[in-house]
């Protein structure tokens, strides 16, 4: 089997700079209902970073993005999109299906954490 | 020759739904945890995203000194490159992208190599970017010429 990138190269600068650039968005991240409405919009993120993990003696590196919202919103949601901001433009960087809609009652509190990364970098040695 | 390789993604997606008191009650007394993804193929990057990032990673190779080297069987450096033939972002359709690095050697050396080594600079930071490792020992006879297409991808993407 065929291995590829480095730790040090996709684990820590690509991400950083991937991380920057999701900064850079002023929407970053959307919620959106079943039927594709936006029902909520992030302009800070809870946690922006990435984490490197080993698994089975490779090193696995991800980018981990939580949102929160405290507020007192009402709103079904079913799918997440994180953006980045590139040359002017903002693009979906991110985006994830749930298996079912969620319900955010006016007294809950919603915290979702998406880890997304690439495995099986160059084992550790 | 011409290798390639694929990166799968790997994600973990938690929601969770507390009342106030719950959640101010955990951030007091547990805060956040690092969580271990496993394997979801509902999340994605996207090809834009991937594909800019990929951008980003061919200015740090296109960087240092000595952009690629090869490496015998034993991991011994038996050949330095200063320059690439290619290096550009390819994509095969719309779920992912990757980085293409060919060199050519057509120097009257005689080796035979197993790894190549891909490097890249960030400010005065030189680091391997890519390394490559063949599934077999390749060996180059002084009259012949030694022509190495790697590309890496990250697979999965949604357009």
């Amino acid at each position: 089997m065929l291995r590829g990138f480095s730790s040090v190269f996709i684990g820590d600068l690509l991400w950083r700079h991937g991380i920057s650039k999701i900064n850079n968005a002023t929407i970053k991240a959307r919620l959106f209902d079943e039927a594709g409405n936006i029902v909520k919009e992030f302009e800070t993120l809870n946690t922006l970073d990435f984490i490197e993990l080993p698994v089975d003696n490779y090193k696995n590196s991800y980018i981990k993005v939580v949102v929160l919202d405290t507020s007192n919103a009402t709103y079904n949601f079913k799918r997440i999109v994180v953006y980045f901001r590139y040359n002017d433009e903002e693009y979906p960087a991110i985006i994830y299906d749930f298996d079912a809609q969620y319900t955010k009652p006016s007294d809950r509190v919603v915290e979702i954490t998406v880890s997304i990364g690439i495995e099986r970098l160059i084992p550790i040695t | 020759m011409q290798k390639y390789v694929e990166h799968k993604q790997n994600v973990e997606i938690i929601v969770r739904i507390l009342s106030r008191e719950e959640w101010e009650k955990e951030q007091r007394e547990l805060g956040h945890k690092d969580v271990k993804p496993i394997v979801n193929e509902k999340a994605s990057f996207t090809q834009t995203f991937i594909y800019w990032l990929m951008e980003y990673g061919i200015g740090l190779i296109a960087a240092p000194t000595i952009k690629a080297e090869l490496r015998a069987p034993d991991g011994s450096l038996i050949k330095t490159f200063t320059s690439l033939n290619e290096l550009s972002v390819v994509t095969r359709d719309t779920t992912d992208a990757g980085i293409k690095v060919r060199i050519i050697d057509s120097s009257s050396d005689s080796y035979t190599f197993r790894y190549l080594n891909i490097n890249s600079k960030r400010y005065e930071e030189e680091a391997m970017a890519i390394r490559h490792t063949f599934t077999q020992n390749y060996t180059k006879g002084s009259d012949q010429i030694a022509d190495i297409t790697v590309i890496t991808y990250v697979t999965g993407c949604v357009a």
